[in-house]
């Protein structure tokens, strides 16, 4: 295949893109919300990754009544790009519409702790930014070899550290803690994976749990206050990725109050 | 007979009328329901008891109804069942009692309460309750000066300490008020929860669910305080010792008309006793719901900004040295209690001769025990066209002040500067945001939602190939080339320090180079010999100037070399002597072979010393 064929294939699906883009933001205008979600899950089947995407579908799923795939859009959005204003404040407002209007759970205190900038930096900064560091460091670290001058060891121990760090914080970016929402109300979380097992909690429709077990289609989940359990994994939209449609309905189980 | 007839008679009545009376409780009682207070008088703030009797044989409800301004706890906490005979058969009366609280002085009406009572159903007659203010209590001691037994005070008032076993009622209470019952759209309302566990030895409590109240069509932000006013976090409720947890959401109205605050509800399990004497009851709170009634704003001025609350706003152009075609600050600062997102930038008018680009916001909270208050910020890139003394236009500020029930506008400015002229004189292009920087109309007051976005660049998924390799190989490639280069420059620094290793290192490629030009030299002979003596010279960091075959012989042998390869190396020199010294030249063929020989040689000797450890 030649170059300019290549080209030519590589700038007409872009324009592809951008024209399905449009159009969702078209009928998002108009009011057709069904339609917009359609064009936009449509992208990112396609692997279209982009905050903006994933944003205008939270906004078309949020307008739609469907408050649990909105969640679920917004982080993706936030993972993207933690500077992104209007995911921010939308998804406080969808978060606000849902019953308990629960906290998104914390992610380990370390991660806070020692990557203090990791939530105001999109992904792509912190994965070059590290890149860049580590060449810096293998560059400094030849020319020290080459001419030993004053600094040099300074210099290449700043760039080890800003490698490691962004690197850390790249790596954290691309295999982040498994977020999930959950889609209906009443759902319940239970001490085991049995659907004999005593009820310890319920979720309701957008409350976020981070998943951190899996075992024979069920997932254990923690919520903001450290309360833990066992629920199927077909009761959450998980944030990803992978990116899972959040239209896909299935049945609920059956519901009841605990105790 | 007739004192003994009228005596049957009179004795026949008599009986009729006690069976009467015995049977009258159900026959001369038409009214099977009725409602009470349990006292004369209701304070604001304090707890009653709605009682309410029910008579039948089966018996369900009351159906409690929903009065704004009245609590009424869902579950009775006064139970009294007794059984009796009448015509009808067995009676049930059922008396229960509900717990009630009017928060607010004023008049409160409770409407007849639905009884279904033997399939039929009966309403209670309605009740109004005249509520008064609260009176002042007496000052209740705090807990440490209860655990001494004695307040420290001259006030000697005890609190009342109940001394009736514990209750599930009693465990956990709920109270959700608001500061406002009426606000403008976009007009803050503070929502206070409070959760009042009680504090008991014999008893636990475990959470398993609570449901926070709806707040739908309002933007909501916590508030965080962290000792309520006047409060501890103990307090005393009807002799029952309380931890109290406030929480505090601040509410702003997106949309006008009535909107409604869900309950709160609270699930949980408790455990009252231990050992063998305990009781284990679910618990189920709930709060009323409560309405809000949002007005909106009147017509404004088309400066408005869609700030609502009290502000003051600021602004400051320029620090420093201003120069001509270098942008400068504007920032306006806006500081008061208001939704901060639902303030909008105001417009500049009037400003030619300078360049104004979007301004970048940020809003920043200032912590504050009443309410919320924040400042935001608007800072503009202003660029003048000119140099000399200018002025930049006066704008206004525009917002609704809920408690006058106005707009105001704030007049800022105009600012003067003066513009130091660009020593560049070369014609600058500005990039002027518009003459109207109003951003598009948001979807803030209509959905809560700030709308959806627009893509400039082309959209693509994430490359394969090249680019998907691009981050592996910078990982692996400057790690492979440091090392590439450390073994580099290794060895040049050995080869400059190490006159052994150096000559060792180019003995083979000297002699290979000698040996590849024999054919073009002038003199092959004496370059073949020259390639050998030197070669071995080279190998062992000897002098090789003047080296006969005798001394190569001498050198070989001492060495230890296989005899064959000394002849061999014997052969070759000598015939090159004889052709230097016969002045007969060799043959093409000969000087082929030779140089065959050489190298064959030349190649045994490193291997023999290799072996000997000396290379």
């Amino acid at each position: 295949m030649s170059a300019v064929s290549i080209l030519v294939a590589f700038v007409i699906g872009a324009t592809a893109y951008n024209e399905a883009f449009d159009q969702a933001l078209e009928h998002y205008r108009a009011g057709h919300f069904a339609e917009s979600i359609a064009l936009y899950e449509q992208l990112v089947a396609e692997r279209v990754e982009r905050p903006e995407v994933f944003l205008n579908l939270a906004n078309a799923y949020h307008r739609n009544g469907q408050y649990p795939a909105a969640i679920a859009n917004y982080e993706r959005a936030l993972r993207l790009d933690p500077t992104m204003e209007e995911a921010q404040f939308n998804l406080t407002q969808c978060v606000g519409r849902t019953k308990r209007r629960l906290e998104r759970p914390e992610n380990p205190g370390w991660e806070s702790a020692l990557l203090f900038w990791h939530d105001t930096i999109p992904r792509s900064v912190a994965h070059w930014t590290s890149i860049a560091a580590w060449v810096l460091l293998w560059l400094v670290l030849a020319v020290r070899l080459w001419r030993p001058l004053p600094y040099l060891r300074l210099a290449a121990l700043a760039a080890l550290v800003v490698a490691v760090a962004f690197g850390a914080s790249a790596w954290i970016k691309y295999s982040p803690s498994p977020l999930a929402v959950a889609r209906y109300d009443h759902t319940p979380v239970r001490f085991g994976t049995s659907e004999d097992d005593d009820i310890r909690f319920e979720l309701f429709e957008g409350d976020r749990v981070l998943i951190d077990g899996k075992a024979n289609g069920w997932v254990r989940v923690t919520i903001a206050d450290g309360e833990r359990g066992w629920t199927r994994l077909d009761n959450l939209i998980r944030v990803g990725p992978p990116y899972e449609n959040g239209a896909n309905d299935t049945t609920p189980e059956t519901n009841r109050r605990p105790g | 007979m007739v004192v003994n007839m009228q005596r049957n008679a009179l004795g026949r009545v008599g009986i009729a009328c006690v069976v009467a009376l015995w049977c009258s409780p159900g026959m001369a009682d038409d009214i099977p329901v009725k409602a009470w207070l349990d006292t004369d008088t209701v304070q604001a703030g304090q707890p009653f008891h709605i009682m309410v009797e029910m008579k039948g044989s089966e018996i369900e409800g009351p159906e409690l109804p929903e009065v704004q301004g009245l609590l009424i706890g869902s579950t009775p906490r006064i139970r009294r069942d007794s059984w009796r005979i009448s015509m009808s058969g067995r009676e049930h009366v059922k008396i229960r009692g509900y717990r009630a609280q009017v928060n607010q002085k004023g008049t409160v009406t409770l409407p007849p309460i639905a009884v279904t009572i033997d399939g039929r159903t009966f309403h209670t007659d309605p009740i109004t309750i005249e509520v008064t203010d609260a009176s002042p209590q007496p000052r209740r001691p705090t807990p440490e000066e209860l655990d001494r037994g004695r307040p420290r005070t001259q006030d000697r008032t005890r609190p009342y300490i109940s001394t009736d076993p514990i209750t599930a009622d009693d465990i956990v209470l709920l109270e959700a008020s608001i500061d406002r019952k009426e606000a403008y759209l976009n007009e803050p309302i503070i929502l206070t929860l409070t959760f009042l566990e009680v504090v008991d030895a014999q008893t636990r409590v475990r959470r398993l669910d609570e449901i926070m109240p709806t707040t739908e069509g309002f933007y909501v932000f916590p508030l965080q305080r962290e000792h309520p006013h006047g409060r501890t976090p103990l307090e005393y409720r009807d002799g029952r010792r309380y931890r109290i947890e406030e929480r505090l959401r601040v509410l702003y109205p997106t949309t006008t008309g009535e909107l409604t605050i869900g309950p709160w509800r609270y699930y949980g399990v408790a455990t009252i006793g231990s050992g063998f004497h305990q009781e284990r009851h679910h618990l189920e709170v709930t709060t009323s719901p409560i309405t809000v009634e949002v007005r909106n704003l009147p017509e404004g001025p088309s400066s408005f900004t869609g700030a609502v609350g009290d502000f003051s706003v600021s602004a400051h152009l320029g620090q420093g040295e201003v120069v001509q075609g270098v942008p400068t600050t504007l920032t306006l600062t806006i500081v008061g209690q208001g939704n901060p997102h639902a303030i909008s930038r105001p417009r500049f008018e009037g400003y030619d001769g300078f360049s104004v680009a979007a301004p970048a916001s940020d809003i920043r909270n200032i912590p504050s025990p009443d309410a919320p208050t924040f400042e935001k910020k608007f800072t503009y890139a202003i660029t003048p066209y000119r140099s000399g003394d200018l002025t930049f236009p006066a704008f206004e500020f525009c917002y609704f002040n809920p408690e006058q029930g106005t707009y105001v506008t704030e007049t800022l400015g105009p600012f003067s500067l003066s513009v130091r002229p660009s020593e560049n004189q070369e014609p600058r292009i500005f990039v002027d945001s518009g003459r109207d920087p109003r951003p598009a109309p948001v979807e803030t007051f209509a959905t809560g939602m700030l709308p959806p976005v627009t893509i400039d660049d082309d959209l693509r998924p994430p490359s394969r190939g090249i680019v998907s390799l691009a981050t592996p190989f910078a990982v692996v490639f400057p790690v492979l080339a440091y090392g590439a280069f450390a073994i580099i420059l290794a060895r040049r620094r050995k080869l400059a320090l190490d006159p052994r290793y150096a000559r060792l290192h180019r003995a083979r490629s000297h002699s290979r180079k000698r040996l590849g030009g024999l054919s073009s030299a002038p003199d092959p002979a004496s370059e073949l010999y020259r390639a050998l003596t030197e070669y071995v010279a080279d190998m062992l960091n000897i002098d090789g100037a003047g080296l006969t075959s005798a001394d190569i012989e001498r050198i070989l042998r001492e060495q230890e070399s296989e005899q064959w390869l000394i002849d061999n190396y014997m052969r070759i020199l000598r015939a090159c002597e004889r052709a230097r010294y016969a002045g007969t030249p060799l043959s093409k063929e000969e000087l082929n072979a030779l140089t065959h020989g050489a190298r064959l040689s030349m190649k045994e000797f490193e291997n023999h010393l290799s072996q000997r450890g000396k290379v």
